[in-house]
C-alpha cells in the first residue's frame, strides 16, 4: 500500500519495476514456440516413442508440455510472478479447484466402469 | 498520468485520464485488476466443464466405433499453425502494453491490431476446421462427440471473438483522447483476457489433438 | 415503496456541462432525484439491498402460494385438486422459486445492504455492476415465472435429471425457460460475486485487517467464492441442456450414447456448494445477531471464520451423495460417504461456538434474537438427518423419500429462512428508520416456528415409512394420512406466521409515523460492528468519515473499555461515538440507465432463443447498445451534486435527511475526482471505474 509514498513512486507501486524488457518478451515467446514446436514433434513421432516406451509416456511428456508452457504465459505474460501474491492465489485456488473437481468427476465415471466390469464378472458390486 | 498524492495519511487518491480512480485499496491495486483474476479464476471451471464433458465422450460413440485417434479426425499441421499464431498474438499483446506503458501510443496501436490480426487469423482457421467437419458429415447433432467438440471450441472462439472485439474497441475508443500511459490498465486488462484465453488454448491443444486416447 | 418528492439540491446538474451525459446521444444521464425512477437507476448498494428483499419477498409469496397449493393437493389421499401434470410443475417452480428466486436474492439483499457497510465503506467496489446484477436476477426470476403463462412450467423438478428433461419427456417450454432463467440469474450471481469479493478483499479500511472483519461479512466473502466458483459449472450444465433441446445436441441424449450421469454430475458439483450458498449468509446473520443479545463477543472467532471457510473448501468434495443411488460405484459411494461425514464437523464447530456465546450470556430474547436461537436448534435438526443420508446404505432407503424432503426443509427453512428473519428484526431500523414491533414479532416467530416443525416433522415419519417424494397423490391405507393431513395444518400456520410478518411492518410503520417518526438512534440495540456506527436510517453515503479500525468489534470497543479492576464499563455512549451523517461532502457513483437496459435485453433474447430466433436480434442489439453505453458513459458524474441522486433511499419513511443534498461541491473541474471531502481527511469512496472487461462475461 502506498499511502504515503511520493508521486513518482505511487504510479509505479504495482511493482512493475522488474518487469520483462521487450526482448525478453520476444525470447519467452520463441521459447514457447520452440515447446510447441517439440509437442508436435511428440505427436508425429508417437508411434516409435510407444513403441518402446509406452503411450503413456506420450501422454506424460505432452501433459508437462502444456504446465510448463501454461506456467510461462501466466507468470511472464500475465505478470503474476511481479503482481501481488493475492492474484496468483486467486487464480490458482479456481485453476486448482476446477483440475480437482473433474478429475474426481471423471474418475467417478471411470471408476463406475471397473465396478460395471466387477458386475459383469458376478462380483459384488455398487447400489445400482 | 496526472498522478497527484495527497500527504495526509489515507487520502491518497490519484486521478487519471479514463475514469479509473484509486485510492488507497487494501491490496494496493486497482479494482478492476482483481475483479479480471476473479473472473478468469472462474472460467477456469467453466473451460473445465467443457473439457471433462469432451473427455467423457471422445470415445462414446453411438455405434460403438470410437474415433481411434485424434490424428484420424484432426488435421494436426493446420491446427498446430493455428495454435503457433494464437500463442503468438500474446506475444504481441505483451508488446502492445508494454509499449502503451512506455507512452509510446503508435505502437500501441500497432501491436493491438497485429494483436486483433492474429485473433481473426486463429478465428478463420476455426471456421474453416469446422466447415471441414461439417463437410465431412460431422455436425453439430451428429453424435456426442461432436457435440462435445463443437460447444468446446465454440465457446473458445466466442470468448477469442469477445477479445478481437474488446482490442478493436480499446483502439477505437481511444482515438480521441489518445492511447497514453494512462491507460496502460485497460491495456493491461484486455491482456490478461487475451493471455488467458491463449492459455486455454494451450490446454484444449494438447489435451484435444495430441494426445493419444489409446 | 414510494419516494417523498423532496426539492432538488440547488442547482443539481442545472449548470452542468455535457461531457458524458449522453454517450449514445440517446440515453440521458438520470439527473431528477426523488422519484421513483431513482430506483430503477440507482447505483446505491443499499437501495439496490433493499431491492433485492422486496423482490425475493415477492417471488417468496408466489413459491409460498406453490407450497400451499402442494399440501392442500397432499392432505387428503387422492387429492384432486391439481392433476399429476400441473403438480410436477407446481412442486418443480416451488423449489426453484424458493431456492434460486427467494434464498439466493435474500442472501444477496443482506450481503449488498450490509458487506460495504461492516466494512466501513462508501459503496461497493462496482456500483454500476452491483445494480446490473440485481436487475439481471429480476429478469431472470420473472422470465422464468412467466413460462406459467406460455404453456405452464417446468415440470422435472428443481435438480431436472437428464434424460427425463429431454424434449421427448418434457415437452412443453416449461424446461428451456428453467434452462435459460437459470442461466440468466447465473450471471447476476456470477457478476455479484466478482463485485462483492474485490468489495471484501480491497477495499477495506485501515486497519480492518482480514481477520478483524465481521462474522457476516467472512460468512458471505466464502458465499461469494462459492458463487464465483460454482455458478460457470451450471451454467455449462444448463448450456448443454439448452443446446440439446434447441439445438439437437447429444450431451444428455442417451439414444445417441450418452451418459446422463453428466448432468448429475455437473449438477451437484454445483449443488452441492449451492447448499452452503444458502445457509452461510444466515450462519453470518446468527453470528451477528446472537453476540448483541447474549452481550458477549463470539467465542471463537478464528474458529467460526476457519469453520466457515472449511465448510467452503470441503463443499466442494461432497456432492456426489447425492447420488449414492443414481450407479457410481462402490469407491465413488465409499469415498463421497466419508467426505460427507467430514463436513459435519466444522459446521458442529459453529453450533458448539453459538453455545458457547450463549452461555453465561446476559440474554434477551427480542424477536431477533428467537430467531437466531431457532437457526441455531432447527438447523441442529437439520444438520443432524443430514448426517444419516452420509451413510450410504441409509440413504438408499431414504433417497426420494419424505426423508429427504423433511431434511431440507430443516436446513432451508429451518436454517436459511429463520436467520433471514433474525436479519429482519436486528436491521430493520438501521435500514428503515423504526424497530417492527415485539409482540408482533413473537407471535410471527412462535407461529412460524411451530408451524415449520408440524410441517415437516412429521414427514420424517412418512419418509421412513415409504412415502416418496414428489408423488401428486397416494391411496388410503398406506398410513400416510395422519401425518399427511398435520402437515398441511402447519403450513397454513406457517403461513399465518409469514403474514404475521407482513402485518407487523405495516403496524409498526404506522406506529411509528402516528409517534412523529423518532429517530431509533444509531445503535438500538447496543451491537458491536461498524453499520451500527452511522445513523440510523444509514445515510446515502454511510459514513462521514473513514473510521480506522484497531479491533474486531470496533464499535463495541469504542463504546466499552476496562476498569482497574478489569471490569468492563461504558465509556462513551453509541451518540457520541457513531457518525451522524451530517457530511455532505461525499460525491458518489452516479446512478445510470444502463444495467437495467443491459439486464433487460437477456430475457429478450431468452425468449428470442425459445420462440423465434428474430427476437434475439433486437435483444442483442439493446445489449450492445446498453455495454457500448455503459463503457463511455462515466460511472461518476462530475457535474453532479454530491447526494443527489440518492436521498430517502429508505423508502417514504422519513423525510430528507438532515442537509443532504443541499450542498454542492461546484464542478472539481477534474472529472475523475471522486473523494473530495472538504475537511474530511481520507474519503474512502467507492470506485467504479471501466468496467469494461467485467461486463463481457
Amino acid at each position: 500500500m502506498s499511502v504515503t509514498e511520493s508521486p513518482e513512486t505511487h504510479h509505479d507501486h504495482d511493482a512493475h519495476d522488474d518487469h520483462p524488457s521487450d526482448r525478453s518478451y520476444v525470447m519467452i515467446a520463441i521459447g514457447l514456440a520452440i515447446l510447441t514446436a517439440v509437442e508436435v514433434l511428440l505427436f508425429v513421432i508417437e508411434d516409435q516413442i510407444a513403441d518402446t516406451l509406452g503411450v503413456g509416456s506420450v501422454k506424460i511428456a505432452l501433459i508437462l508440455l502444456m504446465i510448463v508452457k501454461f506456467w510461462i504465459v501466466g507468470a511472464y505474460f500475465m505478470h503474476l510472478k511481479f503482481d501481488n501474491l493475492i492474484l496468483t492465489k486467486l487464480f490458482i485456488s479456481g485453476l486448482v479447484l476446477a483440475v480437482a473437481v473433474y478429475f474426481i468427476m471423471l474418475s467417478a465415471f471411470e471408476f463406475n466402469f471397473w465396478n460395471d466390469g466387477l458386475l459383469d464378472q458376478g462380483l459384488p458390486g455398487g447400489i445400482s | 498520468m496526472a498522478s497527484t498524492t495527497v500527504p495526509e495519511a489515507a487520502a491518497t487518491v490519484t486521478h487519471d485520464d479514463h475514469g479509473h480512480e484509486e485510492h488507497a485499496t487494501s491490496y494496493g491495486m486497482s479494482n478492476n485488476k482483481m475483479a479480471m483474476w476473479l473472473f478468469l479464476s472462474s472460467d477456469c471451471l467453466l473451460f473445465g466443464a467443457l473439457i471433462s464433458t469432451f473427455l467423457l465422450y471422445r470415445t462414446n460413440i453411438s455405434d460403438g466405433t470410437p474415433f481411434a485417434e485424434p490424428a484420424d479426425v484432426f488435421d494436426i499441421p493446420f491446427t498446430s499453425l493455428s495454435s503457433f499464431v494464437l500463442l503468438m498474438s500474446s506475444l504481441t499483446m505483451v508488446l502492445a502494453l508494454s509499449a502503451v506503458k512506455r507512452d509510446d501510443a503508435r505502437n500501441g496501436r500497432i501491436w493491438l491490431l497485429t494483436t486483433a490480426f492474429l485473433g481473426m487469423i486463429f478465428i478463420g482457421g476455426q471456421v474453416y476446421e469446422f466447415t471441414i467437419f461439417s463437410a465431412e458429415g460431422l455436425q453439430y447433432s451428429t453424435n456426442t462427440w461432436t457435440s462435445a467438440f463443437f460447444t468446446l471450441t465454440g465457446f473458445h472462439g466466442v470468448h477469442v471473438s469477445v477479445g478481437i472485439l474488446m482490442l478493436l474497441g480499446t483502439v477505437a475508443g481511444t482515438r480521441e483522447s489518445g492511447l497514453g500511459k494512462e491507460k496502460s490498465e485497460t491495456v493491461e486488462l484486455v491482456g490478461l483476457y487475451w493471455h488467458f484465453v491463449d492459455i486455454v488454448w494451450v490446454i484444449i491443444f494438447t489435451v484435444i489433438y495430441l494426445i493419444p486416447i489409446g | 415503496m414510494a419516494i417523498v418528492e423532496r426539492p432538488l439540491a440547488i442547482g443539481a446538474g442545472d449548470d452542468a456541462i455535457e461531457t458524458n451525459d449522453r454517450p449514445l446521444g440517446s440515453v440521458t444521464r438520470p439527473k431528477e432525484t426523488g422519484s421513483w425512477k431513482d430506483w430503477l437507476t440507482t447505483v446505491d448498494h443499499k437501495k439496490i439491498g433493499i431491492m433485492y428483499g422486496v423482490a425475493a419477498m415477492f417471488f417468496f409469496v408466489i413459491g409460498g402460494a406453490e407450497a400451499l397449493l402442494i399440501r392442500i393437493q397432499l392432505a387428503t389421499p387422492n387429492g384432486t385438486l391439481l392433476s399429476p401434470d400441473v403438480y410436477n410443475q407446481v412442486f418443480t417452480m416451488h423449489g426453484v422459486t424458493m431456492i434460486f428466486l427467494v434464498a439466493m436474492p435474500m442472501g444477496a439483499a443482506f450481503t449488498n445492504y450490509l458487506l460495504p457497510l461492516q466494512l466501513g465503506a462508501r459503496d461497493v467496489a462496482f456500483p454500476r455492476l452491483n445494480a446490473l446484477s440485481f436487475w439481471v436476477f429480476l429478469f431472470g426470476g420473472l422470465f422464468l415465472n412467466s413460462a406459467w403463462l406460455f404453456g405452464g412450467g417446468a415440470d422435472g423438478g428443481w435438480f431436472n435429471y437428464a434424460p427425463n428433461s429431454s424434449v421427448t419427456f418434457s415437452p412443453s417450454h416449461g424446461i428451456d425457460f428453467y434452462a435459460l432463467g437459470l442461466q440468466i440469474t447465473g450471471v447476476a450471481s456470477l457478476v455479484g460475486a466478482i463485485n462483492l469479493i474485490t468489495t471484501a478483499l480491497n477495499m477495506r479500511p485501515k486497519g480492518m485487517t482480514l481477520m478483524r472483519m465481521p462474522i457476516f461479512t467472512w460468512m458471505n466473502l466464502v458465499v461469494q467464492f462459492l458463487l464465483l466458483f460454482a455458478v460457470p459449472v451450471i451454467s455449462i450444465a444448463l448450456f448443454q441442456l439448452t443446446f440439446d433441446r434447441l439445438f439437437d445436441a447429444n450431451f444428455f441424449n442417451t439414444e445417441a450414447g450418452a451418459d446422463p450421469l453428466l448432468w448429475q454430475h455437473l449438477f451437484w458439483i454445483f449443488g452441492h456448494p449451492e447448499v452452503y450458498i444458502l445457509i452461510l449468509p444466515s450462519f453470518g446473520i446468527v453470528s451477528e445477531v446472537i453476540p448483541v443479545f447474549s452481550r458477549k463477543p463470539i467465542f471463537g472467532y478464528s474458529f467460526m471464520v476457519a469453520s466457515g471457510v472449511a465448510i467452503g473448501f470441503m463443499g466442494w468434495g461432497v456432492w456426489a451423495h447425492h447420488m449414492f443411488v443414481s450407479g457410481i460405484g462402490p469407491i465413488s459411494v465409499a469415498a463421497f460417504s466419508l467426505s460427507t461425514m467430514f463436513i459435519a464437523v466444522p459446521t458442529g464447530v459453529k453450533i458448539l461456538n453459538w453455545l458457547a456465546t450463549i452461555w453465561g450470556g446476559k440474554l434477551r430474547f427480542n424477536t431477533a434474537m428467537l430467531f437466531a436461537v431457532g437457526v441455531v436448534s432447527m438447523f441442529t435438526i437439520g444438520g443432524l438427518s443430514g448426517v444419516t443420508h452420509s451413510v450410504a446404505p441409509a440413504d438408499t432407503q431414504q433417497t426420494d423419500t419424505y426423508y429427504i424432503v423433511a431434511h431440507f426443509h430443516y436446513v432451508i427453512f429451518g436454517g436459511t429462512l429463520l436467520g433471514f428473519f433474525s436479519g429482519f428484526y436486528f436491521w430493520w431500523p438501521k435500514m428503515f428508520g423504526y424497530k417492527l414491533n415485539e409482540k408482533l414479532g413473537k407471535t410471527n416467530f412462535w407461529l412460524q416456528i411451530v408451524g415449520f416443525n408440524v410441517t415437516f416433522g412429521p414427514m420424517h415419519i412418512l419418509g421412513l415409512q415409504g412415502m416418496s417424494r414428489r408423488i401428486d397423490t397416494y391411496d388410503a391405507g398406506f398410513g400416510f394420512e395422519r401425518w399427511n393431513f398435520v402437515a398441511t395444518v402447519g403450513a397454513f400456520i406457517i403461513a399465518l406466521g409469514i403474514a404475521f410478518f407482513f402485518v407487523n411492518v405495516a403496524v409498526s410503520r404506522n406506529q411509528w409515523i402516528k409517534a412523529g417518526r423518532p429517530n431509533p438512534g444509531p445503535d438500538p440495540w447496543d451491537a458491536r460492528s461498524l453499520e451500527w456506527m452511522t445513523a440510523s436510517p444509514t445515510p446515502v453515503h454511510n459514513f462521514d468519515e473513514e473510521i480506522v479500525v484497531e479491533s474486531q468489534d470496533e464499535f463495541w470497543h469504542r463504546k466499552y473499555g476496562y476498569d482497574e479492576n478489569h471490569n468492563v464499563v461504558r465509556i462513551a455512549t453509541a451518540a457520541e461515538v457513531a457518525q451522524d451523517g451530517s457530511n455532505t461532502n461525499v460525491h458518489l457513483p452516479s446512478p445510470s440507465y444502463f444495467p437495467i437496459l443491459l439486464a433487460l435485453s437477456m430475457p429478450i433474447i431468452s425468449y428470442g432463443l425459445i420462440y423465434s430466433l428474430w427476437l434475439c436480434i433486437p435483444g442483442g442489439m439493446l445489449m450492445v447498445y446498453s455495454m457500448v453505453g455503459w463503457i463511455f458513459e462515466h460511472p461518476d458524474d462530475p457535474n453532479a451534486a454530491h447526494d443527489h441522486h440518492d436521498d430517502g433511499h429508505d423508502g417514504d419513511d422519513h423525510g430528507a435527511l438532515p442537509d443532504s443534498g443541499t450542498e454542492l461541491e461546484a464542478g472539481d473541474g477534474d472529472e475523475e475526482l471522486v473523494a473530495v471531502g472538504a475537511g474530511a481527511v481520507g474519503e474512502t469512496v467507492a470506485s467504479d471505474v471501466v468496467e469494461t472487461e467485467a461486463t463481457d462475461g
